[in-house]
């Protein structure tokens, strides 16, 4: 399972794109180069909107727990969860840290 | 995270229309055609690397595919059409296709050579009318005969035979008399396609039906077609639903958005052929990128958005309107449907 560090920063994989319907509660995310496609719940949805903006996962999870208002240990297992998915299904990728670019420098 | 086909697509079948010429030589006075040019048409070896992506999408999707290839007049350009069809033929993830003509260019020889498709499913040809003096009056001299004749070389050697007809004013009253004659020339199904003032037909537009009329026509459809018993009458058309909701096979969700999508000549993607909004380019963009993130198709699919009448209809799941009939009406293709009755 992935461990959670307070830098950590995901981006969204390259031909990724995300699609909501609000009014009708549909989420989509669809990889545009190999025609994947998956349908998702809010929560999920709500996750890969907050990595398009660069957030760190730190930041993200303390959103997470502030805008579901759900237990923080039940919170963490949940977020690392729908974070591996992501990764295992490709639609996330682990940002490279800017620190280290520097130390390859 | 589940597969997401379900959803989108509502149904395991995915369509495309594909115009592989705009070359014509009818000049039908509905025509959804602006023009007959042949410049831009795409190189056989083009028209078989968009049938390979094609194969490729519905691979992905595992969707059945199924085809309409069509024009113009699609036997204009029989070099390409034929070594065209044998490879769509090939493809394992195309179901059937069908032809669209105007049957004036069908010969024994074009029929020996379509006879080797397994997946040919049927031609289609249109007929306006019982009275051959209406019907040349829209589609030219000489056509009733020449698509008579058509037809019964069709069923002779074997073919399935589909017979369309666009309604206007001109033609609305010929609906009984022209269904009469597909029978006796045991022609397998007959469908009715709504006039849309648009390209060359923009000029009847005074021919263009109230809601009242379509209402009226509709009417008299689904009676004949659940009386007739020789023939095929479809009813898979948006409006349609509200003569019985019950019933699948009467009415069908408008397909913008929903399963199909309208290859041009020169391969610009349509959403629905009725629907002139470019939405992509099937030579430079993959079908999932057009599908996934085409804005006029996500409007469309987000039925919070139609308006008027349609946006309080409970059928709206079964039928939405046509998108396209709304679009030349209003030039809001999210607009109600203009000749919707209810």
């Amino acid at each position: 399972m992935l461990e959670i560090s307070q830098t950590d920063t995901f981006i969204l994989s390259e031909n990724i794109f995300l699609q909501k319907i609000t009014e009708l509660e549909k989420y989509w995310v669809f990889n545009i180069d190999t025609g994947e496609h998956y349908t998702l719940n809010e929560t999920s949805y709500w996750i890969l909107e907050q990595i398009a903006e660069n957030l760190p996962a730190n930041n993200i999870f303390k959103n997470f727990l502030g805008n579901f208002d759900v237990d923080e240990n039940q919170g963490k297992d949940d977020f690392r969860e729908i974070m591996n998915g992501f990764l295992t299904e490709g639609i996330i990728n682990r940002a490279e840290r800017p620190d280290k670019k520097e130390e390859e420098r | 995270m589940n597969i997401l086909s379900d959803e989108l697509n509502v149904e395991n079948e995915f369509y495309f229309q594909w115009h592989i010429t705009e070359q014509c030589n009818l000049r039908c006075k509905h025509c959804y055609h602006a023009k007959y040019t042949s410049s831009d048409e795409l190189s056989l070896g083009k028209l078989v690397s968009i049938a390979d992506k094609i194969d490729s999408t519905l691979k992905t999707w595992n969707k059945k595919g199924t085809l309409s290839i069509t024009g113009g007049e699609p036997f204009i350009v029989r070099d390409k059409l034929f070594p065209l069809l044998g490879h769509i033929d090939s493809l394992k993830t195309i179901h059937h296709f069908d032809i669209l003509t105007n049957g004036s260019l069908l010969d024994q020889s074009s029929l020996n050579e379509l006879k080797e498709f397994k997946k040919l499913r049927r031609v289609q040809v249109s007929l306006e009318a019982a009275n051959q003096k209406l019907n040349d009056s829209i589609r030219g001299n000489g056509s009733f005969e020449k698509t008579l004749s058509s037809i019964r070389l069709l069923k002779e050697n074997g073919f399935q035979v589909a017979v369309m007809m666009t309604i206007s004013h001109l033609n609305k009253n010929e609906v009984e008399s022209l269904i009469k004659i597909l029978k006796e020339e045991r022609v397998d199904t007959f469908s009715a396609e709504r006039f849309i003032p648009e390209g060359v037909g923009t000029n009847l537009k005074d021919e263009f039906l109230t809601s009242a009329e379509v209402r009226e026509v509709f009417q008299r459809i689904y009676s004949l077609a659940m009386k007739e018993d020789k023939i095929r009458i479809l009813l898979y058309r948006p409006l349609f639903a509200q003569l019985n909701g019950n019933d699948p096979t009467v009415g069908a969700l408008c397909s913008a958005g929903n399963n199909a999508l309208t290859i041009m000549h020169d391969g610009t993607i349509y959403p629905c052929r009725r629907l002139p909004i470019p939405i992509g380019n099937a030579l430079t963009d993959s079908f999932y990128k057009v599908w996934y993130m085409s804005s006029v198709l996500w409007d469309i699919r987000n039925t919070k958005n139609i308006k008027g009448k349609c946006a309080d209809c409970d059928l709206i799941p079964v039928c939405r309107g046509c998108r396209a009939m709304a679009y030349a009406l209003t030039g809001d293709y999210l607009a109600e449907d203009p000749q919707c009755w209810k």
